[in-house]
């Protein structure tokens, strides 16, 4: 994968960068996902806005689910670039280290419809965000965090 | 969450009154349904007319039912929007669950089983 941070940094100015900082609290991807649905949704077609809520929920879920369980005093930080032809998304949080097989584990996600009692339960965010998302990259950043980095090409505003 | 629920004949109307159903509203969903699934009525119908927003735990939450229903009775939604439906069909969820366009068309499909 390619170093998230790197890529964020390296990008051209964006049209529009918002930052929003919240404690990984269960309540946080409700509140962040609404909160990014009200920006996003001033600029971009309800299917971009939907995908990227989605994806946003999701990552924070994971975050909250997993890699800050039990850890209250944990940070995600949430950076959204916008450019004309797409949406670039950093989540950095304090949990611990995403495994790589996950995100195989994720791309491989797949069931037999016919098996009721088989069906998935979980196993579905991660592999939500890699059908969104046109790109996404995952490291550990230089102050040891997790570093998750997304981009969605988007279609033409609906308004300027 | 906000849940409303009503019987009609031998099926159980869940209405879902807000407009999330995530990981925090799928733990409500999740033990309102529990206690539907101690009703006789096994047939049931999840309206989500009023849901805007599904993610992945409250998708994994109607999964959860769907499995419990299983060959006792039947499990039908409605009122699924554009958006909404945009996460089963990504999942591929909208080929395992039965999607009708309202309860009234639910009840119909139900009584014709």
């Amino acid at each position: 994968m390619n170093n998230p941070q790197q890529i964020f940094e390296d990008s051209a100015t964006p049209s529009c960068r918002m930052f929003i900082s919240i404690a990984a609290d269960p309540s946080s991807a409700a509140v962040i996902g609404q909160c990014v649905n009200t920006v996003v949704s001033t600029v971009l077609n309800t299917e971009d806005t939907a995908a990227i809520e989605l994806c946003v929920v999701e990552a924070i879920n994971n975050v909250v689910e997993h890699g800050c369980a039990g850890n209250p005093e944990a940070v995600i930080d949430i950076e959204l670039a916008l450019f004309e032809d797409r949406i670039h998304i950093l989540i950095r949080d304090d949990g611990s280290a995403i495994p790589v097989s996950a995100f195989e584990k994720a791309c491989q996600f797949n069931f037999d419809s016919e098996d009721l009692q088989a069906l998935p339960e979980g196993g579905m965010g991660l592999f939500l965000i890699t059908k969104c998302m046109d790109e996404f990259a995952y490291s550990r950043d230089a102050k040891d965090r997790n570093c998750l980095y997304m981009t969605r090409l988007i279609q033409a505003a609906e308004s300027s | 969450m906000n849940i409303s629920h009503r019987i009609e004949g031998n099926c159980q109307l869940v209405k879902l009154e807000d407009s999330r159903l995530d990981a925090q509203a799928a733990v409500d969903f999740k033990a309102h349904m529990d206690r539907c699934l101690e009703h006789e009525q096994e047939n049931i119908i999840i309206d989500l007319s009023e849901v805007d927003f599904i993610d992945s735990s409250g998708l994994g939450a109607m999964v959860s039912v769907l499995k419990r229903v299983g060959s006792k009775g039947s499990l039908v939604l409605t009122g699924v929007n554009e958006k909404t439906r945009k996460i089963f069909e990504l999942t591929r969820m909208d080929r395992v669950f039965d999607i009708q366009q309202s309860p009234e068309d639910a009840l119909k499909v139900l009584a014709a089983a």
